[in-house]
């Protein structure tokens, strides 16, 4: 079985044919909610690779800073991947077939990956070596902002 | 010359045609305009919280205003200036969008809000900004910019469903 066929098979699906049987004012929440996810999950971030980067919150650790923004980031992932599963179930051959879709969500793992092993890393260790930190902080900013900027070109391409 | 007149020459006009056109650029602007969002309103965000007194207490409000001030501005000159090439490339369609007219009338004043708290609190120095409790003006200006920056944004998302 293809990817592509599966792609068919979930727009088969009840569920999406639920959602494209609805009021599209309500696929619009949807969006609304993606951005307000979005902004939920990647301003916390820009705040923990500052850090990373040894601006910003200075007066606490890496460690301190990401767990004083860890529930506001975990509700950022979940409300973004909420919305954006809901959008992609919509019509999910045309996502599937937009040449933005796929990289952004390989980068998105990427990225949740890299964040996850580089905050482990970072706060496991007592004195992380500075470059290190900066290197690491800067790498994941970037990814970050790619995923953002392929998201939004979904729309247009 | 009226507004609309002069929104139909910045959207007819050679660059406004060649940005709207534009297999590359208007997506890489859109794409800018929401990351820009993410260092001013998503950081203005958590200072307002700090400002309400229920995030990160522990830290002096004046030096998490002073900690993230060049970012906010950084933030804000990205979304600024990717929004005025949005504008100018579709400016007569988006000022008769009443999403857009909404969103710019909430943007006004959430620009004054941010400019009385410069003025009322801020100058008031930092042992005025970080007594125990926060003040009342302070709590104030917090509450109305997450109102206001938070209806911009959901403004702004909503503009493109928004016709007439």
């Amino acid at each position: 079985m293809t990817t592509h066929s599966i792609a068919n098979e979930i727009q088969d699906s009840s569920v999406s044919t639920f959602l494209r049987s609805i009021d599209h004012d309500f696929i619009v929440v949807f969006e609304v909610l993606h951005v307000l996810g979005i902004l939920l999950l990647l301003s916390p971030l820009v705040i923990i690779n500052l850090r990373l980067l040894g601006a910003g919150l200075t007066q606490k650790t890496v460690g301190q800073v990401f767990e004083a923004f860890l529930p506001f980031m975990l509700t950022g992932l979940i409300v973004t991947v909420f919305s954006g599963t809901s959008l992609f179930l919509t019509f999910p051959v045309m996502y599937y077939n937009n040449p933005m879709f796929l990289p952004k969500i390989g980068l998105l793992l990427v990225a949740l990956a890299l964040q996850l092993t580089l905050v482990f890393t970072v706060t496991g260790k007592t004195a992380p070596s500075p470059l290190f930190t900066k290197s690491a902080g800067l790498c994941s900013l970037t990814i970050w902002f790619g995923i953002g900027l392929a998201g939004r070109a979904i729309g247009f391409v | 010359m009226t507004l609309i007149e002069i929104a139909q020459l910045l959207e007819n006009s050679e660059f406004g045609t060649a940005l709207r056109e534009s297999q590359y650029m208007f997506p890489i602007v859109e794409g800018l305009h929401l990351l820009g969002l993410a260092l001013s309103f998503g950081l203005i965000f958590f200072i307002d919280l700090r400002l309400l007194g229920i995030f990160l207490p522990e830290v002096p409000i004046s030096q998490i205003l002073q900690q993230f001030r060049a970012c906010i501005f950084g933030g804000f000159i990205a979304t600024f200036i990717s929004g005025v090439l949005l504008f100018w490339a579709e400016a007569a369609k988006m000022l008769a969008n009443s999403g857009f007219q909404i969103k710019l009338l909430l943007m006004f004043f959430a620009l004054i809000n941010a400019l009385l708290f410069e003025i009322k609190c801020v100058r008031r120095g930092a042992k005025w900004l970080d007594q125990a409790l926060e003040p009342l003006d302070i709590k104030f200006a917090a509450c109305a910019s997450l109102i206001l920056w938070g209806g911009v944004t959901i403004f702004g998302r909503l503009t493109p469903y928004m016709s007439g």
